[in-house]
């Protein structure tokens, strides 16, 4: 593919070395950008409006609606997933075709993205045209009109997602699915196989009537000025109203699939604290002192649970899932199927019994404060950030707030958190071949 | 459309000249299908296309057997809507823009 040829050292190489001498020579088309910190606002309509100015040579729009799978009702459970895949089709004011040639000739990209809480669509270019970028981005994400042709010819995308769902993916639904049951966050972000078929305009359409509301919005933006943003903002036409509201009850169990092969993967975890409780921050440290994957490839896992891992000849790595109201913690394992079981009981012993000293509890707030702040410094995920804090919660924090509740973690704090975590109900899923797999009551 | 009551007049009389009605058929059957109807009628809803197929039968059967249908059940002028047209006007406005869009 051309991308993989560019990245051969040779031809890199040779452009570089005949502009270099250019480079210094030529000046800034944009003059100085004032630098702008995070700006909020709320409408009074409700619609919550957050802008970084970060002198980007591109910008990005985002319009994150609190719209996501786990507002989805039984008649329309796989929405979000059609939603997602169907998000560049004609609108009211552009045809498909017209959309994605408009975008091309920009060198603009636009993208949607949908979890269990918000659905994001968002857009990015080069700021002289980010103005026309914003007007299609609003017309993708709040005017869409569902051509039946259109769904009918796009349908086997989505059974293609679905059927190549990677088993990590499956492995993390079928958590939700055995901790919150089979309502709200146990919705899976993967339309069910069995449903596909009845997907059609009219269950968009509703999901989004129910969702699309100005109190459940927020449009975010990085690389353009707040008042820009407040003014598109304002334009946008969204209907008023409450929506459903979150109503997720944790119950744990377990959920395991068998389907052979040479791997188990295992997922445990207990019921969290949501996105705004005051320990969501002592999560996060709690998170990164239990390990959070490796940053090595090929190395073995990081924290606590990793090297038990690593020890016993797996995998693993704390799971921390953070929604607005409840959340889940717990870790992930993967090993070989002969071996999974001996792995599981290490990881098992080291989260349940790990006891956790000041040195671990520094070590995991300078990790989760470098994980904020690279999150933050990359501004796809920035605008990510804000935009699922600003439609989950109503309004959106500086990073400064969230590096300072870390900076404000205690080791008691978390040592508390710990023993509640792992005295509580936990919940289990497992996939793969599962001989040497423990059931959730022998763990 | 159709300024007038002459003009009015002359349209149903057109319409009961041209002799498909006495076949069953409606107006937007008739239509010669090049690419772009044939689009037209692959974007027509279910309960449409199912109509328009078994017209579009019963009018062949009866033209095999040199037969019209009884004069109660030919088509009126009033009852034959031009179900195909938001349709093919939307697949030519799409080609219309498509051609634009190779010109540049």
């Amino acid at each position: 593919m051309a991308s993989k040829l560019m990245k051969s050292n040779i031809l890199r190489s040779l452009p570089a070395r005949r502009f270099a001498a250019q480079a210094a020579t030529k000046s800034s088309d944009y003059g100085v950008l004032p630098r702008e910190p995070l700006k909020t606002t709320t409408l009074p309509n409700g619609v919550v409006v957050a802008s970084i100015e970060n002198q980007s040579p591109l910008s990005r729009v985002a319009i994150a609606v609190r719209g996501g799978s786990r507002y989805e009702t039984p008649d329309n459970r796989g929405a979000t997933h059609l939603l997602r895949i169907v998000a560049g089709l004609t609108n009211a004011e552009n045809t498909a075709f017209g959309l994605t040639r408009e975008l091309q000739q920009l060198g603009a990209s636009l993208a949607c993205s949908a979890d269990r809480e918000v659905l994001i669509y968002s857009a990015d270019a080069t700021r002289n045209h980010m103005d026309v970028v914003m007007e299609l981005l609003a017309n993708a994400a709040t005017r869409q009109v569902f051509k039946p042709w259109e769904i009918t010819d796009i349908k086997p995308h989505l059974k293609l997602d679905v059927e190549t769902t990677p088993a990590e993916v499956s492995l993390i639904e079928d958590l939700h699915l055995a901790a919150f049951r089979q309502s709200d966050l146990g919705n899976s972000v993967v339309a069910p196989h069995h449903l596909i078929g009845q997907l059609g305009p009219d269950q968009l359409a509703s999901h989004l009537s129910r969702t699309l509301l100005a109190g459940r919005t927020a449009v975010c933006g990085t690389g353009i000025d707040h008042e820009t943003l407040v003014e598109y903002a304002q334009g946008l036409q969204l209907p008023q109203g409450e929506g459903p509201a979150p109503a997720a009850r944790y119950g744990g169990g377990e959920l395991r699939t068998e389907i052979g092969g040479g791997v188990a993967l295992v997922a445990v975890a207990a019921e969290g604290a949501g996105r705004s409780s005051a320990t969501a921050a002592q999560q996060a440290v709690l998170q990164a002192v239990l390990g959070a994957g490796a940053v090595v490839k090929y190395g073995a896992g990081r924290g606590v649970l990793g090297a038990a891992a690593a020890q016993a000849g797996g995998a693993a790595a704390a799971l921390n899932a953070v929604y607005s109201d409840t959340g889940l913690v717990g870790y992930t394992v993967a090993a070989e199927a002969d071996k999974a079981g001996q792995v599981i009981e290490a990881v098992n012993k080291a989260f349940k019994t790990t006891s956790l000293t000041a040195e671990d509890v520094n070590r995991g707030k300078a990790l989760a404060k470098a994980a904020v702040l690279r999150a933050d410094d990359n501004s796809g995920s920035c605008v990510e950030t804000m935009g699922v804090q600003g439609a989950s919660l109503g309004k959106v924090s500086a990073v400064s707030d969230a590096l300072a509740a870390i900076d404000a973690v205690k080791l008691s704090d978390v040592q508390t958190l710990h023993k509640r975590l792992v005295g509580g109900k936990l919940s289990m899923a497992a996939r793969g071949n599962l001989r040497t797999v423990p059931y959730l009551d022998q763990l | 459309m159709g300024g007038g009551g002459a003009m009015q007049w002359l349209r149903r009389w057109a319409y009961n000249a041209s002799g498909f009605n006495k076949l069953g058929l409606w107006h937007d059957d008739c239509l010669y299908e090049d690419d772009e109807v044939k689009e037209a009628v692959r974007r027509l809803p279910e309960r449409l296309q199912d109509d328009r197929t078994f017209r579009i039968t019963r009018a062949m059967q009866l033209s095999l057997s040199h037969q019209i249908l009884p004069r109660e059940q030919w088509t009126t002028f009033d009852e034959d809507i031009r179900y195909l047209k938001p349709y093919l006007e939307e697949v030519r406005k799409e080609n219309r823009e498509k051609a634009e869009w190779s010109k540049k």
